[in-house]
């Protein structure tokens, strides 16, 4: 089954930039997909559009069988629900602590207060901070404040997990750790598409690669490396 | 899904961590609508001087010293007998000059006066003092000439007008003051409130992000809004109790002692104060709840 699939989207920006140039890409549930390419090519416009941060100019994007580009403005807190996101410089809040952090992504969907409780130390534990779940963002090495906001993005059990080069601001040895619980994630059945131009982790994936260039496709590969 | 205690935990602990923010809001608020409430206040007393004065203008009809008793009765009779007339009061010169008397004792006039030059007189009072003019013409012939038995009529027709065309400026300039100084609230709050929102972006994106409703974003800032304003007029209401009393009340001493107005619905006494009151602190919550309302539309697409 098709749990992401664009067709023919094309994003220009107001200032008249092409970002994303006619686009047509189909990703199956439980997938893991590298989105790579240069800075400027496309990848995070494409996060973007799958979270609708930003309208499309043409085509239509399909989750789970839905044409999200004619959704309504008030069902994107749905939509959203069902996409975990992680982004390269967290966004933690810096005045909660890491299980506050993690707690806030189901108080603000209305979780009650018992499950809250529940499941904020499972997925704590999941990417191994359940010893640290009373510290504070600045507490935390760079890695350790990224497995939080993996935490959070997960802590819903999305069908869909985002990550727009969450490696971005952490060194390689941590990174590791950090492909570890995203594998981890995937296993599951949570379908991850992981934007980044970090060569030695997608070469040692081997997973599918979709390298996008200026705005364009220019290869989709399964198991594939970064490219030369 | 309403949760009222993460909102109002939400709304105090927000506010306790942009203190100086919530606290320049408070400030603000308490200080414009003090000065709103203040003329206010003063509208609502100028308002009532003005009844009260309408309610005494009088109409002194002199006599000629030698009329008749039968020519006295008479005019007595046709005046009450006129639509217009509410009150007439005869007042004779042995009555006139010890009201006079009265209000020069100790001065040195009283010594060169010699006999009561003071004529006897009607004093009459109208339901309607804009017909002054009218009720004062019909003791005139054709002529322009008195008629017989009244020497003088005197209503200070002059004197009232000035008053009335005063009271009316001042009326109008508080009113146009109230009207500035609420869009100045306005503005004021809602960018207190816009910095405050900003302060929160941050938050706000992670809550976006991880799918809240819109309506969970807005509610926390609408709460803290409403609070701010709230509190705010609840402080001008205080202040306007404390210091405006007082103040009003004395300058309407001064009023009443220049303008010699005998009753007067003096501030304090009438529920009127009482309604201000609670409109002010009604419109303090109000407009904290529009401002952020406004401001959050940048923030907050809904």
């Amino acid at each position: 089954m098709n749990m992401i699939e664009f067709r023919k989207v094309n994003k220009v920006y107001e200032n008249e930039t092409v970002a994303l140039r006619n686009i047509n890409l189909s990703i199956e549930k439980g997938e893991f997909l590298f989105l790579v390419g240069p800075s400027g090519s496309g990848k995070s416009t494409f996060i973007k559009l799958l979270i609708k941060e930003i309208p499309v100019t043409s085509g239509s994007i399909f989750i789970a069988k839905r044409n999200v580009c004619n959704l309504k403005n008030s069902r994107i807190p749905q939509l959203r629900r069902n996409i975990g996101c992680v982004f390269q410089d967290f966004k933690l809040l810096p005045n909660k602590t890491a299980f506050e952090n993690v707690a806030f992504a189901l108080e603000v969907i209305g979780k009650p207060g018992y499950e809250i409780r529940v499941q904020v130390p499972q997925v704590l534990k999941l990417v191994g901070l359940h010893n640290k779940s009373n510290s504070y963002p600045h507490q935390l090495s760079g890695g350790e404040q990224q497995r939080v906001s993996i935490a959070r993005a997960f802590v819903n059990r999305p069908p869909i997990l985002l990550a727009d080069e969450p490696t971005g601001n952490i060194d390689p040895a941590t990174s590791d750790g950090i492909m570890k619980i995203l594998s981890r994630i995937n296993l599951v059945g949570t379908t991850v598409v992981m934007a980044t131009h970090d060569r030695s982790i997608v070469n040692s994936m081997r997973r599918r690669v979709v390298e996008l260039e200026e705005g364009e496709i220019i290869r989709d590969q399964k198991r594939g490396v970064y490219g030369d | 899904m309403l949760r009222p205690r993460y909102f109002f935990s939400e709304t105090f602990t927000s506010f306790k961590r942009n203190f100086l923010m919530g606290f320049t809001a408070i400030t603000t608020v308490a200080i414009t609508l003090f000065i709103v409430g203040f003329f206010a206040v003063l509208v609502f007393d100028i308002q009532g001087i003005i009844n009260s004065i309408k309610s005494q203008v009088e109409l002194a009809v002199y006599l000629e010293d030698n009329i008749s008793v039968e020519l006295r009765d008479y005019l007595e009779g046709e005046i009450s007998s006129w639509e217009e007339t509410s009150g007439i009061k005869y007042v004779s010169k042995e009555q006139a000059f010890e009201r006079f008397k009265e209000q020069n004792e100790g001065s040195d006039i009283l010594k060169e006066i010699q006999g009561n030059p003071l004529p006897a007189s009607f004093e009459i009072t109208l339901n309607d003092p804009e017909k002054v003019e009218l009720v004062a013409l019909r003791f005139m012939d054709k002529d322009g000439a008195y008629i017989g038995g009244v020497d003088d009529v005197v209503y200070g027709q002059s004197y009232v007008n000035k008053l009335f065309s005063i009271t009316a400026i001042i009326g109008t300039v508080a009113f146009l003051i109230i009207i500035l100084l609420l869009l100045a609230t306005v503005v004021l709050i809602f960018n207190t409130i816009r910095l405050s929102i900003y302060a929160r972006r941050k938050e706000i994106e992670v809550m976006k992000l991880v799918g809240a409703s819109n309506w969970f974003v807005r509610i926390p800032f609408l709460f803290e809004g409403f609070f701010e304003g709230f509190l705010g007029s609840t402080i001008a209401v205080v202040l306007l109790y404390i210091l405006g009393n007082s103040l009003l009340i004395r300058g309407e001493r001064v009023i009443v002692d220049t303008m010699r107005i005998k009753e007067l619905a003096i501030l304090g006494s009438g529920h009127i104060i009482i309604y201000v009151y609670i409109g002010i602190i009604i419109l303090g919550g109000l407009l904290g709840i529009i401002s952020s309302g406004i401001a959050l539309r940048r923030f907050v697409k809904a």
